[in-house]
């Protein structure tokens, strides 16, 4: 029988026989085969794609399944398995009742390709210098770097198995579980310091995280509840590692210092959450209670390589211990008393409670020198936040809207206790036409903080300084959006703009302005045939003051201003003469980045950052027969840059950095694709045929 | 996985005021329906679908459900004998541009799909009318919003900037079809910031980046807060999506006397007198460990 309320009109269904339903019965399966080809070796354009080396790659995708009349089903989808962002998935189970998925992915991080370096990683988690390596104080009096030095790539990859499962035990109750383990493995480009002197190397990374979560679905006559529990846990093999002291060590036992690298840690979450249906003014009460923990309890290293510098000081703990609460509950109403009137409410807080205790640690500075006794701060927060909205149809075609909201952050030890956050906007939305909806929002958000406390750090802040995540801030803010779909043609825009002033700050942020356009106008010139063309235009500026004068005054400025432009075009063409399938896409993306400091002698302007990417895509498709198709894909991307803190920073060009002497990203690749696509079983699937339509 | 949809228990949730009369249903469920519309490539699909699937008795087509009604509502008087020169009474229909409200149309689909929208009526996305028909198509066996390569064209129909984003020399894989919106975000709602699938920013940034969460020995107080504080997750014109870069994103919030005071000036480049200060990472040439240190020799965040 079906489940009660399936049915909630109380149909006689008892002679709906569905004989005209065509219920998928028969396994269907089509697989791809093929090869790609790349004729330049680029990280920059295989950063996330894989195809990061010039050559062959083969190009092998497949997918099918089957759902029985006995209720069981299976699908599975192998997507892209020649190349290094391969994944597989598989799906099984008894409709209605069980559903198991295994799941698997790979993502390259390709993050350099132009670097170099002479370390190597000799042991686990040490990288040493060649035995003939020449010591000097400057990166120039390094003789045997020439000969020593040796290219190297940077980058990782991360590959990822996950597990769910999801079971029906009744009608109205759903339990799941899922499972996912994440190992990330290669190298980053990580820079490493004795007392001001910096070397470049390829840190190691060698780290897993597996998360999972369980959890249970009741559903009941006006809502659900949800109860889960989440729990995640970070491993890294490596605590920190070893490296070898390019530069004259400044005491006799540092030819090695060693670096920390992210602790192993365990988090884990509790909560419930769902909604209730009020009987009332079509009201909807949702809410979520989550209470969390992280926790931290590697071993931690020892104070310093340098047995001389640590001075026989020894650890406290062998470990942080460390332990911090978390706490979010939220709560929203949504009512709408009248048929032209909708209000909504929500409250939110959150609170991060370092739970910690603090110890004192006697520490050497970049295992160079003693440093003294510190003791670490623990920092923490409670978030409050109310919000509302009333929304009125006040003409056919005219909604408006008002709405404001009202957040409070408490902080431990930090400079100033509270701030408060207040912001009130309108919005005013017009459907004149059923194809035209133009939506406009005003608004202001205001931030006033409390009494602002520099903190007795060493060396002290500049008491001028406020940091802008704590002190005052005006904005302003506009947002429109304008979605025009008459027939054949559809026009959408989009506007956002802020304006951000930091009234209090002498010192630090002063103003940020974004502005962000964007907007596409596609016509579908055939019915199987559109055109669309795509634009955009960014603007960020920002103004921030400083000082190096004593007493402390504001007495530099730096102005910075990032544009980003894009634009593009394309077309698509399906069934050309009833067989061939066209796309064409041109892609432009560019970016500017203009920084000048000013008010102090030899400022001036930085040059101009810049990336520039132009990028054609073109795939071709030919329906050999009903089972049998040919894919052609051609792609050319070039891609400039100039970067300031890249161009002509060889490994020696700056005297206490050991660089790894990486390029700002330039390349220029052509990539070929051929693949032939089979179908198995059915013929031409419905599916299939829709999409196509 | 995405799991099965049981039916809900009670009548569908009603935005609109409740009908007064008993709604007429077809005769015959589906193959009235099919008499007409059996044809259309784009109505047979339905049956690749997991909408489809006779052994569930909690989709539209299990035993004992309204088939093609259970959506598109009762169909007695469209399926009936029209008079001449009159107009067939519509359904309900799903899409933007058509008779039937796009509160009608989500009220059909929260009847079932409640649960899995649980924060619908919280939403930004229910704030300014969007139906579930424009992101969703339910009569796809692979509906594109549910598929990472084709979820970022969804969604920038209407989220036009972000869709921009993308294409920024430092930005999160989606270009690249490696990473979908809802990696990060709940479109069918949430009250957290931005509509995040996690209860905080930084909760879901741990997701991907657990290496981040800590808690570290030597904490750098924003990073513990707010990642977007300094990064932005949509993409940036600087390494490492950071609003601004090193040195002038940290001299932002760091002025002690000494170098944390002095600009960043142009002829700290190559062909001036280079400076370690400025090139490469800037700051975090020495203090690499912005995120946080766990040596007991971290406090400056260089260990």
């Amino acid at each position: 029988a079906a489940p009660a309320g399936a049915n909630p009109a109380g149909v006689d269904t008892s002679t709906w026989k569905c004989e005209s339903c065509p219920f998928y019965g028969e396994y269907e399966a089509e697989a791809e085969a093929g090869a790609i080809y790349i004729d330049e070796d680029s990280a920059r354009f295989g950063r996330y794609n894989g195809l990061d080396e010039k050559g062959a790659y083969a190009d092998l995708s497949a997918r099918g399944g089957q759902r029985r009349e006995s209720g069981t089903f299976f699908e599975y989808e192998l997507i892209d398995l020649g190349l290094d962002t391969r994944e597989a998935r598989l799906t099984a189970g008894r409709e209605g009742v069980l559903e198991a998925a295994l799941h698997y992915d790979e993502i390259p991080y390709n993050a350099w390709d132009t670097t170099a370096t002479p370390y190597a990683r000799t042991a686990k988690d040490t990288l040493s210098l060649p035995s003939n390596w020449v010591r000097a104080g400057a990166t120039s009096g390094m003789s045997a770097l020439g000969s020593t030095i040796r290219p190297v790539t940077i980058g990782t990859d991360r590959s990822a198995l996950g597990l769910g499962l999801s079971w029906l035990a009744r009608s109205n109750v759903e339990v799941y579980a899922d499972a996912r383990r994440e190992e990330i493995e290669g190298t980053r480009r990580s820079p490493v310091v004795f007392l001001g002197q910096i070397a470049e190397l390829p840190e190691p990374v060698d780290a897993s995280h597996d998360q999972f979560e369980v959890g249970a679905v009741y559903r009941f006559a006006r809502g659900y509840a949800r109860l889960s529990w989440y729990l995640s846990k970070y491993d890294n093999s490596l605590n920190g590692f070893l490296f070898e002291n390019a530069y004259i060590p400044a005491a006799p036992d540092t030819v090695f210092g060693r670096k920390a690298q992210a602790p192993d840690n365990d988090a884990n979450l509790l909560a419930i959450d769902g909604n209730f249906l009020l009987p009332w003014w079509n009201g909807v009460l949702s809410y979520r209670l989550a209470d969390g923990r992280y926790e931290q309890d590697a071993t931690l290293l020892p104070i310093s390589t340098s047995a001389a510098l640590t001075g026989g000081a020894t650890l406290p703990r062998t470990s942080l211990d460390g332990r911090v609460d978390t706490a979010h509950y939220r709560a929203n109403l949504s009512l709408k008393p009248h048929s032209r009137l909708r209000l909504r409410g929500n409250y939110r807080y959150d609170e991060r409670d370092d739970r910690t205790d603090p110890f004192a640690v006697r520490y050497v500075e970049t295992d160079s020198f003693p440093g003294g006794t510190a003791t670490a701060q623990r920092y923490g927060y409670e978030r409050t936040r109310f919000e509302g909205l009333a929304e009125g149809r006040v003409l056919d075609w005219l909604f408006v809207a008002v709405g404001g909201s009202d957040e409070e952050v408490e902080r431990t030890n930090q400079e100033t206790s509270e701030t408060t956050e207040t912001s009130t906007w309108g919005r005013a939305r017009l459907k004149p036409h059923p194809t035209v909806e133009f939506a406009a929002t005003y608004g202001e958000a205001r931030i006033e903080s409390g009494e602002y406390v520099t903190r007795p750090d060493q060396p002290p802040e500049n008491p001028l300084l406020r940091k802008y995540n704590l002190t005052n801030r005006d904005r302003d803010f506009v947002e429109a959006r304008l979605n025009w779909t008459p027939g054949k043609v559809s026009f959408t825009a989009e506007a956002v703009v802020s304006e951000d002033t930091y009234g209090k700050s002498l010192i630090g942020l002063q103003t940020s302005d974004d502005k962000r356009y964007a907007g596409t106008a596609s016509w579908a010139f055939h019915e199987r045939g559109s055109v669309y063309v795509t634009g955009g235009y960014q603007q960020i500026e920002s103004l921030q003051a400083g000082s190096e004068g004593i007493p402390p005054t504001q007495d530099w400025r730096t102005r910075h201003e990032d544009e980003f432009t894009t634009a593009g075009a394309g077309i698509r063409f399906d069934k050309v003469l009833g067989k061939v399938d066209l796309t064409l896409d041109y892609t432009y993306a560019r970016s500017k980045g203009q920084i000048a400091t000013e008010a102090v002698v030899r400022g001036g302007a930085f040059p101009q950052l810049d990336t520039e990417l132009n990028s054609v895509r073109i795939g071709a498709g030919y329906d050999v027969n009903d089972r049998l198709r040919v894919n052609l894909a051609y792609v050319f991307e070039d891609y400039d840059s100039s970067d300031w803190q890249l161009d002509g920073v060889e490994p020696t060009t700056v005297r206490n950095l050991l660089s790894l002497g990486a390029d700002a990203y330039n390349y220029r690749v052509n990539g070929l694709g051929l693949s032939f696509t089979y179908r198995f079983g059915a013929a031409k699937a419905p599916a299939a045929e829709a999409e196509e339509e | 996985p995405a799991p099965a949809e049981p039916a809900k228990e009670a009548p569908a949730k009603a935005e609109s005021p409740p009908t007064p009369e008993p709604p007429a249903y077809s005769r015959r469920g589906a193959d009235t329906c099919l008499n007409c519309h059996g044809d259309d490539p784009v109505t047979m699909a339905i049956f690749r679908t997991r909408h489809a699937q006779p052994k569930n008795p909690n989709t539209p087509f299990g035993h004992g459900q309204l088939q093609c009604e259970a959506c598109h509502g009762p169909g007695g008087a469209h399926t009936g004998r029209v008079p001449r020169g009159q107009t067939r009474p519509p359904v309900v229909y799903f899409g933007r541009n058509t008779v039937t409200p796009i509160e009608k149309q989500n009220e059909m689909c929260l009847a079932c799909h409640n649960p899995k929208a649980g924060e619908w009526y919280a939403s930004a996305h229910r704030d300014h009318d969007v139906g579930c028909a424009d992101c969703h198509q339910s009569h796809v066996a692979r509906d594109p919003v549910l598929q990472k390569a084709t979820q970022g064209d969804v969604c920038g129909t209407c989220h036009q900037v972000q869709k921009q984003n993308m294409l920024l020399p430092f930005a999160h894989p989606l270009r690249d079809q490696q990473m979908g919106c809802t990696g990060c975000h709940s479109p069918h709602g949430s009250t957290t910031q931005a509509s995040l699938r996690k209860d905080t920013v930084n909760d879901t940034c741990y997701t991907c980046h657990a290496d981040k969460r800590g808690p570290f020995l030597w904490e750098h107080q924003p990073v513990s807060e707010d990642c977007g504080l300094c990064h932005q997750p949509h993409g940036s014109v600087h390494p490492g999506m950071l609003k601004q870069r090193s040195p002038f994103l940290c001299q932002q919030c760091h002025q002690s006397q000494g170098h944390p005071a002095v600009p960043g000036l142009p002829s700290a480049l190559p062909g001036g007198a280079p400076s370690a200060t400025a090139l490469a990472a800037g700051c975090a040439n020495c203090h690499s460990q912005v995120h946080g240190s766990n040596h007991p020799s971290g406090r400056q965040l260089m260990r």
